[in-house]
């Protein structure tokens, strides 16, 4: 699973379970008396090793923890033991690429031995059960969208003052980082986690088709404002093919989640979805541009014809479509370009999103999973090595050569290394582009609650029953009570 | 005297502990699966009770709530839905589940070449796993290009919306739990009709009693405790349905609210919205259902036995 998958991944399939009872029973069957004696212990362990204070809240003030911390002493040395990391990975390529890192790590600290478990089809919960039955992984896969219910209850070491205490890893994330990415998994003075892997959606196109249609290509740049939503339709409605009144090709089809993708044209409309964006107060779905994004959304399929019904794109997968080139222009992230590189006869490359008629600059999304340590961990401070090591030049570098995903410093991502594990198209400066005009999903800890209610209301708009308009006037307020009560 | 002694020996190697408990070694025997049962079965029930009168976010030490969470559930109308939507669905499920299981299992009795062949193949939906089929059941349903639809538009139909209309989306949840459902039940009830006595079926044909006759007169009151036995277990499994509206509608239950069942919202609410407690008071309430369904059934089929 990648990280921009992680909202509808970890839906998409479900765990082998017969009925609820037993994810139920599996992890009520533990004592809370554990959970709370494996709590306080972790709580003693974070204590007795350095970074006392984040757990214990008050971690504005780094001069504290400061004092432990230089105690503690440099790399490598005295720092030893074994530490679980938890991932996910949707194919062997990206666990091998993971085991790299941790063998390349286990290679500059033979004291500290790493066990990697993988994750399942629901992260979230299987963290969730791991977390309350007091045995967390130390290392743990933070996904953008579901990481803070984790992290507000209690789950997840605030990292700020280590990252304060160290003065390399600061100045390296000033410099070469991205703030946005930083953002994503912040709140307020706490940090908890470190991004690892960036997957802004763009757009791919199949080039052989726009060739043979005599049509300009999309435009690489996200600035390009004559990359519109018109420009868009009119590429499309040339590049959809009809033989008896059934569709053969499709203009445009969408590899992602619906109501992610068409929140993220909306945003390419110049709004934000929701405000602020961190911990949000309000929704601005109401917000007639973003309204305008849902329904240029939703009339591609129903207006214009030019794709696939959106609530089906889960069924006839959206990317074999693009691979058997019955697609012209496919929306998705970087985890498929794998995919689309090794299918044969397909000619594509990757581009901008479209701008909206309010919108500045198309708009990519941050999609990023990060690493974050368990507030239970019984050996943080080789967690947070492995924090560091992995996100840091060197286990960044082990990403950039797999190309499996965009690393998040910029000196890697314009690496030799990243841009040869992309030999295939040209325009590689999408995905640094993509990064410069990301837009937040919504980080929330109300997000659990409302997502399912856009998913289950969104095919109304997308089955053409229900127009963008009214599905905000119905929903947006009870969004906006759900991040009033939850937020 | 040596065959005494012989008695004698083996009176005195009779256990200590059985003077004090006559049945020890039967218990012991069946030892590893009281602990079983007492482990995976009875404690996560009692456990689960006790969580449903606590708030618990699973990551913080559970508060006590009283009965805050049942309140709660029955002011809460996603709740009422819910239970609309999984008493439609069982329903909709067992009824066909019955009548098609009791008459794939009458044709299966038929002694003809090549029987055993057919048998397997009734028997298949249910080897395959939950997930897969749902997948494969998805592909069946696509509006565009599903062949469901495809064989419709021959026949002159307008393409149906399976999973996307919420008129359909419960519909078609319940035409695959049919189709899932049946083998086991024909399997049971196969069986049992084969265990009805021959002899019965040939004093009823000198009597000169026909099929449908015999199928009223004797196979049906003969299996009659076995149909019991099925509907109880299709009424649980399907009253519990989980997996496959998890997957059909993407965890969500949509379209709207038409496929929110409790399953989906017990699995919400404990793994989604951080609230175990509320997931166990839902929990314990359609374990109450069931157990009184059950109960109920029970009893309607022992007074039936007794009518006899």
């Amino acid at each position: 699973m990648n990280g921009n998958q992680a909202g509808p991944g970890y839906r998409q399939w479900s765990r082998r379970f017969l009925h609820p009872g037993d994810s139920f029973f599996e992890a009520s069957s533990r004592l809370p008396g554990m959970s709370r004696r494996s709590f306080l212990a972790g709580m003693a362990a974070a204590s007795a090793g350095i970074g006392a204070s984040t757990l214990l809240g008050g971690c504005a003030d780094g001069s504290q923890s400061n004092g432990g911390m230089a105690g503690s002493g440099g790399e490598g040395g005295e720092i030893g033991g074994d530490i679980t990391f938890y991932f996910g990975a949707s194919s062997t390529g990206e666990t091998n690429s993971r085991e790299a890192v941790v063998a390349a790590f286990e290679d500059k600290y033979p004291d500290i031995k790493v066990t990697t478990q993988i994750a399942g089809a629901d992260p979230l919960q299987e963290l969730l059960t791991a977390i309350a039955g007091g045995t967390p992984p130390d290392v743990m896969m933070a996904w953008e969208l579901s990481y803070l219910g984790i992290a507000s209850r209690g789950g997840m070491l605030d990292l700020s003052s280590r990252i304060a205490a160290d003065a390399a890893l600061s100045e390296q994330l000033n410099t070469d980082g991205s703030p946005v990415l930083m953002g994503t998994f912040s709140g307020g003075d706490q940090q908890w986690a470190l991004p690892e892997q960036f997957a802004g959606i763009f757009l791919y196109y199949n080039r052989r088709l726009f060739e043979e249609a005599g049509i300009t290509p999309p435009s690489a740049d996200w600035t390009d404002v004559n990359w519109n939503w018109d420009a868009f339709i009119e590429a499309a409605q040339q590049l959809t093919k009809t033989s008896d009144g059934k569709i053969t090709q499709y203009g445009f089809v969408d590899a992602w989640v619906p109501y992610l993708s068409a929140s993220v044209l909306a945003m390419g409309n110049g709004v934000d979805w929701f405000s602020p964006p961190i911990s949000p107060t309000e929704s601005n779905m109401d917000d007639p541009s973003f309204i305008a994004g849902w329904q240029f959304y939703a009339d591609l399929a129903n207006k214009y014809k030019v794709a696939p019904k959106p609530q089906d794109e889960g069924v006839a997968p959206a990317a074999d479509l693009f691979v058997a080139g019955q697609a012209a222009m496919c929306l998705s992230g970087h985890w498929m370009y794998g995919t689309f590189a090794e299918a044969e006869d397909l000619d594509f490359d990757v581009a901008a999103l479209p701008v909206g008629p309010n919108g500045k600059a198309g708009k990519s999304d941050i999609g990023a999973t990060g690493l974050a340590i368990a507030a239970a961990s019984k050996n943080p401070d080789a967690a947070w090595e492995f924090v560091k090591f992995s996100c840091g030049p060197e286990g960044q570098e082990i990403i950039a050569k797999s190309g499996l995903f965009v690393p998040i410093l910029k000196s890697v991502i314009e690496s030799e290394a990243f841009v040869s594990a992309h030999e295939q198209i040209e325009n590689t400066s999408v995905f640094s582009g993509a990064l410069d005009n990301a837009a937040y999903l919504p980080i929330s800890p109300a997000w659990g609650k409302i997502e399912p209610l856009i998913v289950a209301n969104a095919s109304e708009v997308w089955q053409g029953r229900e127009t963008a308009a009214d599905f905000a006037a119905r929903i947006n307020p009870q969004i906006d009570e759900l991040l009033e009560t939850e937020g | 005297m040596p065959r005494k002694n012989v008695i004698r020996k083996s009176t005195n190697a009779t256990p200590r502990y059985a003077r004090f408990w006559p049945h020890a070694s039967g218990y012991l025997f069946v030892l590893p699966n009281l602990v079983a049962v007492a482990v995976f079965l009875a404690f996560p029930l009692i456990f689960s009770l006790y969580l449903s009168l606590t708030n618990w976010e699973l990551l913080t030490p559970p508060t006590w709530a009283g009965l805050a969470n049942y309140v709660d559930l029955f002011a809460d109308p996603l709740f009422w839905t819910a239970l609309w939507n999984t008493a439609l669905f069982t329903i909709g499920s067992v009824v066909p589940i019955i009548v098609l299981s009791l008459l794939s299992a009458l044709a299966l009795n038929q002694k003809l070449f090549g029987i055993g062949f057919f048998r397997a193949v009734v028997f298949l939906p249910l080897v395959a796993s939950t997930v897969a089929m749902a997948v494969i059941w998805m592909w069946l349903f696509n509006t565009d290009n599903g062949l469901l639809n495809w064989l419709l538009s021959l026949a002159g139909v307008e393409q149906i919306g399976w999973l996307t209309d919420p008129h359909w989306a419960l519909i078609s949840l319940i035409i695959v739990s049919v189709w899932k459902g049946v083998p086991l039940s024909t399997v049971i009830l196969l069986a049992a009709v084969q265990n009805v006595p021959d002899r019965l079926y040939d004093a009823a044909s000198l009597d000169g009693a026909g099929v449908v006759r015999k199928f009223f007169a004797i196979t049906l009151p003969m299996i009659r405790p076995t149909i019991a036995f099925v509907l109880v277990i299709s009424i649980i499994q399907s009253f519990q349905v989980f997996d496959l509206a998890y997957v059909m509608t993407n965890g969500s239950g949509g379209p709207g609210t038409s496929t929110y069942v409790l399953g989906i919202m017990v699995f919400q609410h404990a793994f989604r919205f951080y609230e175990m407690g509320y997931a166990a008071a839902i929990q314990w309430v359609v374990f109450l259902i069931l157990l009184g369904l059950t109960y109920i059934q029970l009893r309607l089929s022992r007074s039936a036995e007794d009518d006899l």
